[in-house]
């Protein structure tokens, strides 16, 4: 109450490490936090790196509208496609597929979700498939893009992400942050110095010599975590019972047809394949599991599938699944992968990093360091680890492949218990458990589900109360909306040359 | 996949909680189910005789088809805008508990921390000024919601007073147009080898068959269901209430003031006011809360009534073909009104997962864990309206300040003490607004406001709230006065209840 009490507010924030997860950060605080703080983030410039090309999911757009970003710009400088959702090929058995939209299928009728109309016409012999009511699905099979908002058709409006290249990424928000004050320093961090009396790192020292005092440090410092483990000795949770795969090989390629709106991922003999489009090229790249399969042997696997000509030397990354034990703590606050790393399968490296960041925003520490903080923002960051680790073992285990020993032993795997629950539940009346702030919501999960055959043995009962015939109209009327609304839509290609080309774009 | 829907529901209990029951069922499983409503003679023993409902309560009349100034017009209600609690926090303290947004967010960071901020540097601002319902019932003004949401009338969101006996009335005949079959007597349940009921047998050898069961009276309770008392943080356990003459400017709003060992409500009804005081027998004698009762009221003859409860929750909601719905689900100390609310929740739960005959152990975990989430969180809410306290003035409210809280509010007192965060996890009947409301109207004042706060200028931040606060002002007095409101629209025309 008094203003004369000592101003207790953090001076320095010292963000270590670059890279997505640093800039973000970077820019996230400069736009939030203006010059009530300085802000200071240390990287050692990597030369000639190349980006393979990241795959986002749509609340990226909220972050970049909190940034202010003006979308045309930041899709040109990131050599930037929409994505509309994701392929899964191959995943339930070979020769399967589906995309995951993120957007809901159909609409309710009469206060039943709109997939039990789906499953009773179903059951009465309709073999219309649950795709054929999702618009973007629609538009993502032929390859066209357009932003439906919710302002024109609400009941069409639909959300989408980005394809982009992270470290093009990185670089435009790296812009953008020292524009508005954040202040880098080039620089190897080679020691940690913590406080005498209660562990805080006070600083950190480069290669230079140069010590660097702050408050908050935020370890973006990737899989080896700097500060949050190598100073900290915070501990790390390993979940490779659940999630097997922990090696990966990624390189670019040329592309050979136009970009598609959406990633694809192919299951493949010891783990899966990714493609990811952007302006200029392709990004690939092959998850494996190394007790499976060699370094070799999963580079000649994803060389000989690639789409044109590689662009670079394949570049081999091995990690170790799981979460930090403490996403928070002391005075230092993990993100990205030196908060835990979780496989690409559902593209949501970024948006853990977003999540982090506004949490952490939301949570912003005094110098009186009360736990209560910290407490929070571990537990907040613990539930969405958990429950995108759990969504992820869903596309393992709910497979019928078993042709190669890797699949074999993940079919046969046991799951984690809240996933077994969800996915009993929903194996017997369609029904998704959902929890507040979940990062996947029920379009994805039933999506999943129902794309690696998960198909509910009952539907809602309530679904029964319309006459059969009037729903079987009203879903037609439905699907022919959405194939006219997909089919009037540009291709995706056009859409971008015209919005936001980089420049010619590659294939013409 | 083959389907077996349920045929046939037979609904023990009626009053408020039976009746709502199989009007919404009724309504919506129309003409497909045989539903039977057996009343007991306990139906109209609740905890207070006239309740209060939360603005939920519209949704599901809503599906019913409930035309709502009909339904005030035959029960005697009146509109709610929010809870005026005394004497809480500390004795001499008041507060209003609004439904409702209490000031917009800034910068999108919530309006408490800009009016932290400001109490700190001594620019003190009432809270309750940012609260068009708190405003408008303070004034005792009253209209609907605005549809247009650019209009400050838009921010109002309201409940209702109700005289319980004749809203039972009224839900047993919209229960029974649609098609609802009423009967009465003593049941006994009578059993398969597996537990499920098949049938009830009535007092006069009549039996009653069905499909699917719901024991609104607890008439149908076994050993599985099992009961979790809740009384070591909800202290209060008897009842005693008495109506008044109405009064003369009904208050859009209903009045708990706490008492030494308990507290008393004021709950106004067109043609009565309620009046009733919760206590604890632990602390207090029943004569000297009916004594106290009969002080604070105009002398009549009328005798008061008195009623025993336990707070608490079954432990299983949901066993074999039978859901416990309303009372016999959950009981809750009368603060906040929540008795309607539990209500409410059993039935759309049990719609959201409506079973076949076959109900499988899915459907009946889901909702016992729903079920349980959602009346912990309620009672995690109503404890804290005992904890939050400074008062030291007598061993009950020294019991309450001191006693240790189930952990999940705990952890959300830790939090709001430290920098005004709300945490909601799932199934929270109560938004971010209500807790915040009762934190700092029981003087939970916490440590320091969110930094993110601190991006507005302060003389930027003062022109806001002073424009907000003015914008307020204008709102309330464009509202008429909640009597002629309900004069003009809900007049109450009352028949003699029946249910009794």
């Amino acid at each position: 109450m008094n203003p004369a009490a000592p101003d207790r507010r953090l001076k320095t924030i010292v963000i270590v490490g670059g890279g997505t997860a640093g800039w973000m950060t970077a820019a996230a605080m400069a736009r939030l936090l203006g010059s009530s703080v300085e802000i200071r983030l240390v990287e050692s410039e990597e030369i000639g790196t190349v980006g393979v090309g990241e795959s986002t999911v749509p609340p990226i757009r909220d972050f970049n509208a909190l940034l202010g970003l003006d979308e045309p710009d930041f899709m040109r400088a990131t050599q930037a496609t929409f994505k509309l959702g994701i392929e899964f090929r191959d995943w339930c058995r070979p020769g399967d597929a589906y995309i995951h939209s993120f957007a809901v299928y159909g609409q309710p009728i009469g206060g039943v979700s709109f997939h039990h109309h789906w499953l009773r016409l179903r059951e009465r012999g309709d073999n219309a498939g649950l795709d054929e009511y999702s618009l973007p699905i629609a538009a993502a099979k032929l390859g066209r893009f357009a932003k439906v908002e919710s302002k024109g058709v609400p009941a069409h409006a639909y959300p989408y992400a980005f394809h982009f290249d992270a470290l093009l990424y990185a670089a435009y928000l790296r812009k953008y942050a020292e524009v508005r004050g954040v202040r880098r320093t080039e620089g190897k961090v080679v020691d940690a110095a913590l406080r005498g009396h209660d562990g805080f790192i006070e600083s950190v020292t480069l290669a230079s010599g140069e010590r660097i005092a702050g408050d908050l440090f935020v370890d973006c410092s990737g899989f080896r975590g700097l500060l949050i483990e190598q100073a900290l000795h915070t501990g790390y949770e390993d979940w490779r019972n659940w999630l097997s795969c922990d090696r990966g090989v990624a390189v670019p390629c040329e592309a050979a047809a136009d970009p598609l709106p959406f990633t694809r991922a192919f299951a493949s003999d010891a783990g899966w394949r990714w493609r990811i489009p952007l302006q200029h090229r392709v990004g690939n790249g092959y998850v494996f599991c190394s007790a499976l399969m060699s370094d070799d042997a999963a580079w000649e696997s994803l060389r000989s599938q690639l789409e044109g000509r590689p662009l670079a030397e394949p570049r081999f990354l091995g990690f170790v699944t799981g979460r930090r034990k403490k996403q928070w703590n002391k005075n230092c606050v993990a993100i990205g992968l030196a908060g835990g790393f979780l496989e690409p399968l559902e593209s949501t490296s970024i948006g853990l990093i977003q999540l982090a960041i506004l949490n952490l925003l939301q949570l912003l520490p005094d110098c009186r360091w009360n736990p209560a903080d910290a407490d929070e923002f571990n537990r907040l960051m613990d539930v969405e680890f958990e429950r995108i680790r759990d969504f992820l073992v869903l596309h393992y285990h709910a497979t019928e492949r078993g042709e190669t020993p890797f699949w074999c032993d993940r079919r046969a795997a046991p799951i984690p218990e809240a996933l077994a629950y969800k996915k009993d539940i929903f194996a017997e009346r369609g029904l998704i458990v959902s929890h507040r702030d979940d990062f996947f919501q029920e379009p994805s999960w039933l999506s999943v589900f129902l794309g690696q055959n998960i198909v509910p043995r009952r539907f809602d009962p309530l679904a029964e109360r319309l006459p059969a015939d009037e729903v079987a109209a009203r879903l037609q009327q439905m699907r022919s909306t959405i194939r006219e609304m997909a089919e009037a839509m540009p291709a995706h290609r056009s859409f971008l040359e015209s919005y936001c080309g980089a420049r010619p774009l590659a294939v013409q | 996949m083959p389907q077996h829907p349920i045929r046939s529901i037979a609904i023990v209990g009626g009053g408020a909680a039976g009746w709502l029951t199989a009007a919404v069922l009724g309504r919506v499983l129309r003409g497909k189910i045989t539903i039977t409503v057996i009343e007991q003679n306990d139906d109209h023993e609740l905890i207070e005789p006239e309740t209060a409902t939360l603005p939920q309560l519209r949704g599901l009349h809503g599906i019913i088809g409930i035309d709502e100034n009909d339904l005030l017009r035959r029960t005697g209600g009146t509109f709610r805008l929010g809870s005026a609690f005394i004497d809480f926090g500390r004795i001499g303290s008041a507060y209003f508990h609004p439904f409702g947004e209490t000031g917009a967010r800034l910068n999108s960071v919530a309006f408490r921390h800009y009016w932290l901020r400001l109490s700190r540097l001594g620019e003190p601002f009432d809270l309750s000024d940012f609260s068009l319902c708190a405003v408008a019932a303070r004034a005792g003004k009253f209209a609907r919601p605005a549809s247009d949401s650019r209009s400050v009338l838009s921010t109002l969101e309201y409940g209702t007073h109700l005289d319980a006996a004749l809203y039972a009335d009224y839900l047993r005949d919209v229960a029974q147009k649609l098609g609802a079959v009423r009967r009465n007597g003593t049941v006994s349940a009578v059993r398969d080898a597996a537990g499920n009921v098949t049938a009830l047998a009535l007092e006069d050898g009549t039996r009653i068959e069905a499909d699917f069961f719901i024991d609104c009276s607890g008439a149908l309770a076994s050993e599985n269901r099992g009961f979790q008392d809740w009384s070591q943080w909800l202290p209060c356990d008897r009842a005693i209430s008495r109506a008044a003459p109405p009064a003369r400017d009904i208050p859009p709003f209903t009045q708990c003031k706490a008492l030494p060992w308990g507290w008393q409500w004021q709950l106004p009804l067109q043609h009565r006011t309620g009046n009733g005081i919760a206590y604890s027998s632990r602390y207090v004698s029943d004569d000297e809360a009916a004594e106290t009762l009969r002080g604070s009221l105009p002398q009549t003859s009328e005798q008061p009534r008195q009623v025993r409860f336990t707070s608490g929750r079954a432990k299983k909601f949901w066993h074999n073909n039978v859901v416990a719905i309303g009372r016999a689900a959950a009981v809750f100390d009368p603060l906040e009104f929540m008795a309607l609310y539990v209500v409410q929740v059993g039935i759309t739960r049990l719609l959201a997962l409506f079973p076949d005959r076959s109900v499988s152990e899915i459907e009946r975990s889901e909702y016992n864990r729903l079920m349980t989430n959602e009346t912990e969180r309620i009672r995690d809410f109503l404890i804290l309206h005992y904890k939050a306290t400074a008062r030291d003035d007598s061993p009950f409210w020294a019991h309450c300040r001191d006693m240790e809280v189930p952990e999940p509010l705990a952890y959300k007192l830790r939090q709001f003490r430290n920098r005004g965060r709300v945490v909601l996890y799932d199934e929270e009947t109560f938004a971010e607004n209500s807790w915040a409301s009762v934190f700092l109207g029981q003087g939970i004042i916490p440590d320091r406001h969110d930094p993110l706060a601190d991006g507005l200028d302060v003389e930027q931040v003062k022109t806001q709230l002073q424009r907000m606060r003015s914008t307020i002002r204008q709102g309330a007095d464009s509202m008429q006065p909640h009597r002629l409101f309900l004069e003009k629209f809900c007049r109450a025309q009352l028949a003699e209840s029946s249910g009794s």
